[in-house]
């Protein structure tokens, strides 16, 4: 078959069904129906982390490593739980400070400094440059066997036509990602459509790998037993499946672990997706399983392929790293290597694609923006057409500059350790992120300190040393140092030589970033900018969405200057849109000459660094605001205020809860406090009443006795008897407020003994004997005639039967007066029900009428019954018994009085 | 917090866990020439531990991420 234009014609073909699936994918967002919106996808986009390297790198690696290259998957299974954590919290920070790029998150963390940004777009590039151009290689090559289909040519030597087609390649993919990539300018920075492709080229190239997988270990052998049988028969093949074979050992596997586990978050690709292109949180749920299982499923041939190419091609010269296209072409699948070709394309494309277009947004925002900003006072109205211009030359330039380093190194065996160098390079991009979301402490200054160390320290060990492997420096750097200096040998730091290559580097690197981080942060002084930012990044979910930001400007500006400054970026009518929106939600009057209010300010700067990052914001923004920026002291006597306040706040808060709880209790003890006043009120009219009646008879009988002293004995005798009488109404009256004075105020003695209820209630019923003849009213007392024993004070006892009969005979009905007498138990007391058949108590005053003073009065003459202390007196001495005392009653139909004492507990005689 | 404690503590010990079973001595326990169905005994540890691993991941993990109440 005529491959040598077939196969271009089909890799053009495939790159066309990719425009349209991100064509798709980005009307479907407009259209607000978002196929990005989704669990799987979302995992699927991660994905874009298995690139060509992982392609066809992993068997080329297999064969000389065994399982070497499983850590490279390793690590993101490993870390994947913790996302629930660490980029959870990356995710909120950068939706809330729209962060465009890993270069914008750092350099927002430490106070927004431009600096800082320029010099992680920097390394980024000097770190991932050879990583793109190992993609442009990888497709330049398997198209290059693919059309000689001929294993013969897998031998990964160059050739000019290998050139060309990676020249081409790389023309393709900076045509994709400038027109996928830099559509638009938007603070949001998404690109579905890319997300949307790269998802759909997760699917083609692990579906192709397994495909191949099954192939090779089915059609070419007999399954996993046939294909391990003869590898473990083979003694040049037996030692692979040993864990000697790993170069560097357990060291090194851990180590490529770590470095995974940092670079399956900090690579810009993989930022990118994870957070700059993550629609909701919850995604991670399923990403956090789903994807350590594509890369199970990715990992699952790759041992049973390395084998399968070593026994087939043995001894023929075929290039490892391309048995992956070799062993279809070998077994006459010519459509089959036709696929596995556009499989590597896929892995190739998504991370060329992404990784550009990140790059091409962090160069655009974090390196070229600050300065061409600075450096020009005047702009036209119109920026963002500069800008989105600036992003598309930025792409060109960078696949440009992969496609020279190829050129550069293509021949050279080191590109195979190339992904591995790439991720040590971000992996020094962890301790300032880490540190800045977890620690308040972590400087600028710092930071910066920590990335040179730790990137001097990566240049030396592992860039420099790869490229005196390669040849291009002299090889006594490796040997014995530079400048002959034995301590700086790259791959022996200070004579260090317990680690292999890759350890040792991480090794070094991390400790000098995070040791120099750490001492610069620990007696550095930050700056007003630095401490609110780490403020808002540290305690993201603590301090909600706006944090301390409408503390970072104090100046003038107007909002017609604040608009047009806007507008530059983001275009007239959409500035417009964004004010109107938030003056709305905010309820501000829009006006061009009205001072803009700092917190309007801020919402302006958040969404200039959506559009050219967070340095630049901030230097735009301060080209208009009119007016310093707060000094250190302002903006942290402002923030302690702040603090403090919260703080004052939220104790007074509960104190104020206390407080109201106190009151409430204080306004019910006032309400009785009032009650008891009226009633005692009361009581002391009732008690001069009560007194001056008596006392108004007895003087009146006295006078006319006095007076008249031929009175007849009869009527002297008869004024005699109700001076007596009303005498004794007196002396009981006086008796019973002594009796409660005494109870109440603790001074009453008791005298407890065994006592015999029904003794008791004979005594009360004989003292009351000749009130029942008096008014006629019938008693029935149906207490039994034997032993109740308990334990009670005798005459107290006593008393409060003849209280409650009384009562009793004066309520019951007037005309046929029945009053009587039961035994009330209840399993751990006993007591007497009295009940007469008066008119009855109001449900609502059954309880009242235990209070001090209240009167019952007779309706008609409205004069008082009872001096009203008789019950209540009652109540006191069951109390002290421990007992209770209650009334039950229906209107019309009479009234009991019922009390119970425990027969089983002491009676407390205490204090009450 | 947006997560419930008694999670994020098993999804730590998970990693925990996961990084130790990942790496010597443990390793080097299965690290013999012998073949289970076949297939060399690291390969099925390590294959088996790693589906393990995400398994256990996903049943911690299933329940949605943000606390709302």
């Amino acid at each position: 078959m005529p491959w040598q234009w077939l196969a271009p014609i089909i890799s053009i073909a495939y790159l066309a069904v990719l425009f349209i699936v991100a064509y798709y994918g980005d009307r479907r967002a407009l259209q607000g129906r978002s196929l990005v919106n989704n669990p799987t996808i979302y995992t699927l986009s991660i994905a874009v982390y298995c690139t060509a390297w992982t392609y066809y790198g992993s068997v080329g690696r297999a064969t000389v490593g065994g399982v070497g290259f499983l850590p490279i998957s390793l690590g993101p299974t490993l870390i994947a739980p913790l996302w629930f954590f660490f980029l959870a919290k990356i995710i909120t920070i950068a939706k809330i400070n729209h962060t465009t790029s890993i270069a914008d998150f750092i350099s927002a963390r430490y106070g927004r400094s431009p600096a800082l940004g320029g010099m992680v777009t920097l390394f980024v590039v000097l770190g991932i440059m050879p990583y793109v151009a190992l993609q442009l290689k990888a497709v330049a090559v398997s198209l290059g066997v693919l059309i000689s289909m001929d294993t013969h040519s897998a031998t990964g030597t160059m050739t000019s036509l290998w050139n060309q087609t990676a020249f081409y390649v790389a023309v393709c993919m900076a045509l994709f990602a400038i027109l996928f990539g830099t559509r638009h300018l938007d603070a949001s920075e998404r690109h579905e459509g890319i997300v949307l492709a790269v998802a759909f080229e997760s699917i083609v190239k692990l579906g192709v790998f397994l495909v191949l997988g099954v192939f090779v270990t089915y059609g070419l052998f007999d399954g996993f037993g046939d294909l391990f049988g003869k590898a473990m028969a083979d003694p040049n093949l037996r030692w692979l499946m040993d864990f000697d074979a790993v170069p560097g050992g357990y060291a090194s596997w851990f180590s490529i672990t770590f470095l995974s586990m940092m670079a399956i978050v900090f690579l810009p690709r993989q930022f990118q997706m994870l957070v700059v292109e993550n629609l909701s949180q919850e995604h991670i749920t399923r990403a956090s399983w789903l994807f350590p299982l594509y890369l199970l499923a990715f990992n699952l041939f790759v041992i049973p392929i390395a084998i399968a190419g070593k026994i087939i091609f043995s001894g023929q010269g075929v290039d490892p790293d391309l048995f992956v296209l070799s062993l279809p072409i070998y077994g006459r699948q010519e459509w089959l290597a036709l696929l596995v070709y556009i499989g590597g394309l896929s892995a190739a494309t998504s991370m060329v694609i992404v990784e550009t277009v990140a790059l091409s947004t962090m160069v655009s925002n974090d390196l070229i923006l600050p300065l061409l900003l600075r450096s020009r006072t005047t702009f036209r109205d119109d920026l963002s057409g500069i800008i989105l211009g600036l992003r598309r030359g930025i792409i060109v330039g960078l696949l440009m500059l992969g496609y020279l380093y190829y050129r550069l190194i293509a021949e050279s065996n080191t590109l195979a350790n190339i992904g591995l160098v790439s991720f040590a390079a971000v992996a020094q991009f962890a301790p300032s992120i880490f540190l800045g979301i977890y620690w308040t402490g972590a400087s600028r200054r710092g930071a910066i300190g920590g990335l040179i160390a730790g990137f001097l320290v990566w240049f030396h060990t592992l860039l420099l040393a790869s490229f005196a492997q390669s040849g291009w420096i002299a090889a006594s750097f490796l040997t014995d140092g530079p400048w002959g200096l034995a301590w700086l040998k790259p791959h022996a730091l200070f004579g260090s030589t317990l680690f292999d290559p890759i350890s040792h580097a991480v090794f070094w690197s991390m400790s000098a970033n995070v040791g120099v981080f750490v001492l610069i942060s620990l007696f550095d002084r930050q700056t007003a900018v630095e401490q609110i930012q780490a403020l808002n990044f540290v305690n993201v979910y603590e301090k909600g969405a706006e944090g301390g930001n409408e503390y970072l400007w104090s100046g003038f500006v107007s909002m017609g200057d604040l608009k047009k400054l806007l507008a530059r970026f983001i275009g007239p009518a959409q500035a417009d849109l964004e004010f109107s929106h938030y003056a709305q939600h905010n309820h501000l009057e829009l006006g061009d000459g009205v001072p803009s209010p700092a917190h309007l300010v801020a919402f302006v700067e958040k969404l200039l660094t959506g559009t050219i990052g967070s340095a630049s914001a901030r230097v735009m923004i301060s080209s208009v605001v009119k007016g310093e920026e707060l000094d250190f002291q302002g903006v942290m006597r402002i923030l302690n205020e702040t603090s403090q306040v919260i703080a004052y706040s939220q104790r007074l808060e509960s104190k104020s809860q206390q407080l109201e709880a106190a009151t409430q209790k204080l306004q019910e003890a006032n309400a009785q406090l009032q009650e008891l006043d009226r009633m005692k009120d009361e009581f002391i009219s009732t008690v001069s009443h009560e007194l001056r009646t008596p006392l108004t008879s007895i003087r009146a009988f006295s006078e006319i006795l006095h007076d008249n002293e031929n009175l007849e004995i009869s009527e002297r005798q008869k004024f005699t008897s109700i001076i007596i009488k009303e005498t004794n109404r007196l002396t009981r009256l006086v008796n019973q407020i002594l009796d409660l004075a005494k109870i109440e105020s603790g001074k009453m003695e008791w005298y407890v003994c065994e006592v015999d209820l029904a003794q008791i209630v004979q005594e009360a019923v004989d003292a009351t004997r000749m009130l029942f003849e008096n008014k006629s009213v019938q008693l029935i007392n149906q207490v039994p005639d034997r032993c109740i024993m308990l334990q009670a004070d005798r005459d107290k006892l006593i008393q409060v039967a003849i209280n409650l009969l009384s009562n009793a005979i004066k309520f019951c009905n007037p005309q046929d007066g029945v009053v009587k007498i039961e035994l009330r138990k209840s399993p751990d007391a006993i007591g007497l029900a009295i009940i007469d058949n008066g008119v009855g108590i109001a449900q609502e005053d059954l309880e009242r009428v235990f209070e001090r003073f209240h009167q019952v009065y007779n309706s008609p003459v409205n004069l008082p019954l009872g001096t009203g202390l008789g019950l209540t007196i009652c109540r006191r001495i069951i109390e002290r018994h421990n007992g209770k005392i209650w009334a039950e009653s229906l209107l019309g139909q009479g009234t009991s009085f019922i009390f119970l004492l425990p027969h089983s507990t002491t009676p407390n005689m205490g204090s009450l | 917090m947006s997560i419930h404690k008694k999670r994020r503590d098993r999804l730590v010990a998970l990693t925990i866990f996961g990084i130790i079973a990942f790496n010597y001595p443990l390793l080097a326990i299965f690290d013999r020439y012998e073949t289970v169905f076949g297939v060399p005994l690291v390969f099925c540890y390590l294959f088996g531990f790693w589906l393990l691993f995400v398994i256990l991941t996903a049943l911690i993990a299933k329940k949605p991420l943000l606390d709302h109440s």
